[in-house]
């Protein structure tokens, strides 16, 4: 059993998402063609899952509003782009993690090193008084070098395959995987320290 | 097998237990750290494939629907007009024979009209002016329509009878008051502006304590929204059949969809207990069909721990609202409330800013004894790295920070030398102080240095001029020859970092490796190597309490970055990363060693290389105490409030920082013969240092509450004093008098010093908000912090100048962060300069 496998492992977490994949598919097509009900069904598929994503971005509430909504017009004017024959996640977060990377480089030219390599005690001593874990972990997740957060949040938390998310984010497989090692073991260690701080 | 490869490998993208080799595995059964380890990469592995606990609000899924239904219809209009006249030729040819067989179905009478309204529509407003008469025409002969418009069919015809339908379900549709007239924007006329709610800044209200209040927008969403929302609550229609075909066909009307409006609103109380804290409360909350608020969830808030969401979801609770309405009638509603706490009004709690250095009441008490978390780290590898930036910035003669550093005296027969003062001059009953301990160490260091572990890892590619292999050649024989019996030196390359690790000899195996390390050179991934370099150096095999990599290279470094952040972890893990240039000189590379706490070295002639081994030698010399154990024993009935600044370690940490001050004390003991004195712990708050610099000076503040008259503190500082040899303790204890006496500088100093952790904490802050986009909000924290700055220097009868520099930088940095660019950096860098000292190596 992987028991360090960020992804499915013995999760019973609900996902957001309950539908086949063969639904899916042909949502976009639905739409282009007039259903109304199919954008209609994909933003209710999706909205949660966007959503966490934007979240756990350090963007704040009322940004985070505003990117929902630019997220889902992109998906519908560039939905005849969409290739039904592949799966649907993987596209709709390449338009998510592209809106996201556009936005935060055009806030911010220079990406500051994370916070929690400032020094050796917690720098995330605010994290770590939040109430519950889900909070910890999105403030985190905020606090990671963006190629990392971007890794992490496609492939542990949406579940989509280190090869889709290379192309999703346009980087070779090989730096995907760099960013994930990296990623975990800088999410791990900044939590131990936030949730020891939190215990204290 | 050491912790870091094992929990590197855990990450691994194919990381499993059952993956692990057996001396991997015999690692982890052994290792409490790693195990805890992998208990915390499972327990977030969880937590991640759950979903972040949040969700949009209805009102902005409508919303979201709303605009690309919108975007839809725009784009459906930006056809050409003569798309839509061959289009209507079209549909009016194909038509006839379709449309009656479905005009049975749906009720003859009303199709026919219908369809009438529909080519209307159509042709008024797609029709150029030039064909308005045909439109009059058709208008005045309706007993025509039936001939010419008996033509829909296929996809076009549900979509044009979808239009009927949504147009004779809007016409008998209750219209809300003051509501928006559906038909004017149906043609295209008139209502250009978006009405839906943008998330524009929403408006501030001040509230009769002062507090600034806010809720979200909320503008009726009076926009026809074309979407799929259905509500049970709706109007009846008139035609139940006419409804069933519309959600049938699924464009289930326009729905005239009005958000809630607030009617009552009650401001929060600012929390009793709560340190000056600005920043808003987002809270999801139900607006119900009878006005009530009930709070769902907190979607963001700026704090979790002081009260700030208790006493915003207390307000939001007394709210009344006029409830949102859907087809006019009142309904449940999803919505966002944000409440935003903010000192800067005047009759927020920034009075209460200054008089909680005065307040005995209401106080949660730490024990008087336990661990705490050291604050004082030699050279902050992070501040020496923003300063390298900073000097690269056109902006920085404008910037310029002064460490605000205790008075002291340079201790001239001892490493170190210890105070004691405090912000009370005396107490005559229970007061609350501010005890500050100011450690300083001497100007100069040992001049000797400690046994070195040193790493060269060879970064160079097959572009190596001879000259340059003979300069490289140089740096390995100037370390072989300084080499002590102590010191360990080992070679390594980036080609392959996991296998040519070669240890150093004056001859034999150094000489051979020199020449088969040069013979074919290979440059190979850095990053990976620098940390395989880490690794191998702090594991626990190691017996040197000085550990560097040197970082030899002949190119520039792509990946400069990935490389500064493994050098700043090197250098928490006590690794100090320097580079040498062999040939050309790369400018970008001072950012590599300031990262890694090191220095940068160019070569490109044979004396120089020798500077450099003979450099880093002398660097290890600047440290003149190690093993600081500073011990705080509180008088019988002193109460602790906080140490400023630290946090309480908890038993497993203390127990990581006592083994890590044991084992330290018995390298010191066998290296240098300073006899090992750690054995027993002592009562009291306990604060380890491992390592403290020539020329730095480091305070430890405390909050206390005495019971009057008295002694109040008693510090003791035990350190293994480097320049003399010797274990050192020194101890002092502070008392305070019960008569009146008057202020002393000692006490403002004092008091600056605790203003100057107020600063550190508000320019994180600022820090903060800016990193979510927040400049408005971090430029009014600064802003008022100055005022606050400002209104405690009316207090003092002469104006301290330190406090005058630091609401001139508040303001400096106010105006800068309209600059993005600069401004992050700029924060974090007045932030650590307020109390670090730029080490120059």
């Amino acid at each position: 059993m992987a028991l360090f496998q960020f992804t499915p492992m013995e999760s019973t977490a609900p996902k957001a998402v309950v539908h086949s994949d063969a639904d899916e598919s042909q949502w976009l097509s639905r739409h282009l063609a007039g259903d109304p009900t199919a954008f209609e069904s994909l933003v209710h598929a999706y909205k949660k899952p966007i959503y966490g994503f934007l979240a756990r971005c350090p963007i704040s509430a009322a940004e985070r509003d505003d990117l929902f909504q630019e997220i889902f017009l992109k998906i519908h004017r560039s939905a005849h782009q969409y290739d039904p024959q592949r799966p649907l996640k993987p596209w709709i977060f390449t338009i998510v993690a592209n809106t996201a990377r556009t936005y935060l480089a055009r806030r911010k030219t220079a990406e500051p090193i994370p916070e929690s390599l400032e020094d050796g005690r917690p720098s995330s001593e605010q994290v770590a008084e939040t109430r519950d874990q889900k909070h910890r972990l999105n403030l985190l997740l905020k606090k990671l070098p963006d190629p990392q957060r971007w890794v992490l949040l496609l492939h542990c938390c949406e579940d989509i395959t280190l090869p889709d998310v290379a192309e999703t984010l346009n980087m070779p497989l090989g730096t995907v995987k760099t960013h994930l090692r990296r990623g975990r073991l800088a999410l791990v260690q900044i939590w131990q320290r936030a949730t020891l701080g939190g215990q204290s | 097998m050491n912790c870091q490869e094992l929990q590197a490998l855990m990450c691994d993208e194919n990381g499993s237990v059952t993956q692990l080799d057996g001396p991997q595995k015999a690692h982890l059964d052994q290792c409490e750290h790693c195990q805890q380890f992998l208990a915390s990469i499972s327990e977030l592995s969880q937590l991640l494939a759950e979903d972040a606990g949040l969700s949009p609000s209805d009102q902005l899924v409508v919303e979201t629907l709303i605009r690309v239904a919108q975007d839809k219809r725009k784009k459906e209009r930006t056809f050409t007009p003569w798309f839509w006249l061959t289009s209507a030729a079209a549909m009016i040819a194909l038509a006839v024979s379709f449309a009656p067989k479905f005009a049975h179905e749906v009720g003859q009478a009303d199709m026919v009209a219908a369809k009438r309204d529909a080519q209307l529509e159509y042709f008024e407003r797609e029709l150029p002016a030039a064909e308005a008469p045909m439109v009059d025409k058709l208008e005045a002969d309706p007993e025509e329509l039936p001939a010419t418009t008996e033509n829909v069919v296929g996809y076009e015809m549900d979509r044009q009878v979808g239009d009927v339908l949504k147009e004779q379900v809007r016409n008998e549709m209750p219209k809300p008051a003051g509501g928006f007239d559906g038909d004017e924007e149906q043609r295209g006329m008139g209502a250009k502006e978006d009405p839906r709610r943008k998330n524009a800044p929403a408006k501030q209200k001040v509230g009769k304590d002062g507090l600034l209040d806010r809720v979200e927008e909320t503008k009726p969403v009076s926009t026809p929204a074309e979407v799929g929302l259905r509500s049970d609550d709706g109007p009846a229609f008139r035609d139940e059949k006419k409804r069933e075909i519309a959600e049938t066909i699924g464009r289930v009307s326009e729905i005239e969809l009005i958000p809630p409006k607030v009617v009552k609103r009650v401001s929060p109380n600012y929390p009793k207990q709560a340190p000056p804290l600005e920043g808003d409360v987002v809270l999801r909350v139900v607006v119900r069909r009878d006005g009530m608020v009930q709070v769902l969830n907190v979607v963001d808030s700026f704090d979790y721990d002081h009260g700030f969401i208790e006493a915003a979801e207390e307000a939001v609770q007394q709210w009344e609202f006029k409830p949102a309405t859907s087809l006019g009638q009142p309904t449940d509603m999803e919505t966002d409330i944000t409440i935003t706490f903010s000192q800067s009004e005047p009759n927020g709690p920034k009075g209460a800013w200054f008089h909680q250095l005065d307040q005995i009441q209401g106080l949660e008490f730490h024990p008087s004894h336990g661990r705490w978390a050291n604050t004082y780290l030699p050279g902050n590898p992070r501040f020496r790295y923003l300063d390298w930036l900073w000097q690269q910035s056109p902006l920085w003669s404008q910037l310029s920070m002064e460490p605000v550093v205790p008075r002291l005296d340079v201790p001239t027969r001892q490493a170190l030398a210890l105070s004691l003062s405090s912000n009370r001059s005396s107490a005559d009953g229970p007061k609350r102080a501010l005890v500050q301990v100011a450690i300083k160490a001497a100007a100069f260091g040992t001049g000797r240095r400690p046994p070195m572990n040193i790493t060269l890892l060879l970064h160079v590619n097959s572009y190596l001029s001879t000259a340059d292999r003979q300069l490289i050649a140089d740096v390995i024989d100037h370390l072989a020859a300084v080499k002590a019996p102590e010191d360990v030196i080992r070679l390594q390359t980036t080609r392959d970092p996991g296998r040519d690790q070669v240890e150093a000899f004056r001859h034999g195996p150094l000489q051979v490796a020199k020449k088969e390390l040069l013979f074919q050179p290979q440059s190979g991934q850095a990053t990976e190597a620098l940390i395989a370099a880490v690794n191998g150096l702090c594991g626990e095999a190691s017996e040197s309490t000085q550990n560097t990599v040197l970082f030899l290279t002949n190119q520039g470094l792509s990946d400069l970055d990935d490389l500064c952040r493994v050098s700043e972890f090197a250098v928490l893990n006590g690794v100090q990363v320097s580079v040498i240039n062999v040939g050309a000189a790369y400018g970008a590379h001072q950012g590599l060693a300031l990262a890694g706490h090191g220095l940068l070295h160019d070569i490109s002639e044979p004396a120089q290389a020798r500077d450099a081994v003979q450099d880093e030698l002398d660097a290890a010399s600047r440290t003149v105490a190690r093993a600081l154990r500073l011990v705080l024993k509180l008088a019988p009935g002193v109460r602790l409030v906080d140490v400023i600044g630290s946090r309480s370690l908890d038993e497993r940490e203390s127990e990581v920082v006592a083994a890590a001050e044991h084992t330290l004390d018995r390298r010191l003991s066998a290296e240098l013969g300073i006899p090992s004195d750690r054995d027993q712990d002592d009562q009291g708050v306990v604060i380890v240092i491992p390592a403290f610099l020539a020329g730095d000076t480091h305070t430890v503040l405390l909050d206390v509450v005495v019971p009057g008259q008295g002694p109040v503190v008693e510090a003791t500082l035990r350190y293994k004093d480097l320049i003399w040899t010797r274990n050192t303790t020194l101890r002092h204890q502070l008392t305070l008098p019960g008569l009146q006496r008057s202020e002393t500088p000692e006490q403002l100093l004092v008091m600056r010093q605790w203003l100057v952790t107020q600063t550190q904490d508000t320019l994180r802050r600022a820090y903060q908000w800016m990193n979510t986009g927040n400049h408005e909000r971090a430029i009014q924290l600064l802003q008022a912090h100055c005022r606050l700055l400002s209104d405690y220097q009316d207090h003092l009868q002469v104006p301290d100048p330190g406090i005058e520099q630091l609401s001139l930088t508040l303001s400096t940095l106010a105006n800068w962060i309209s600059d993005p660019q600069v401004a992050s950096n700029a924060l974090q860098y007045a932030a650590l300069a307020l109390t670090q000292r730029p080490q120059t190596l």
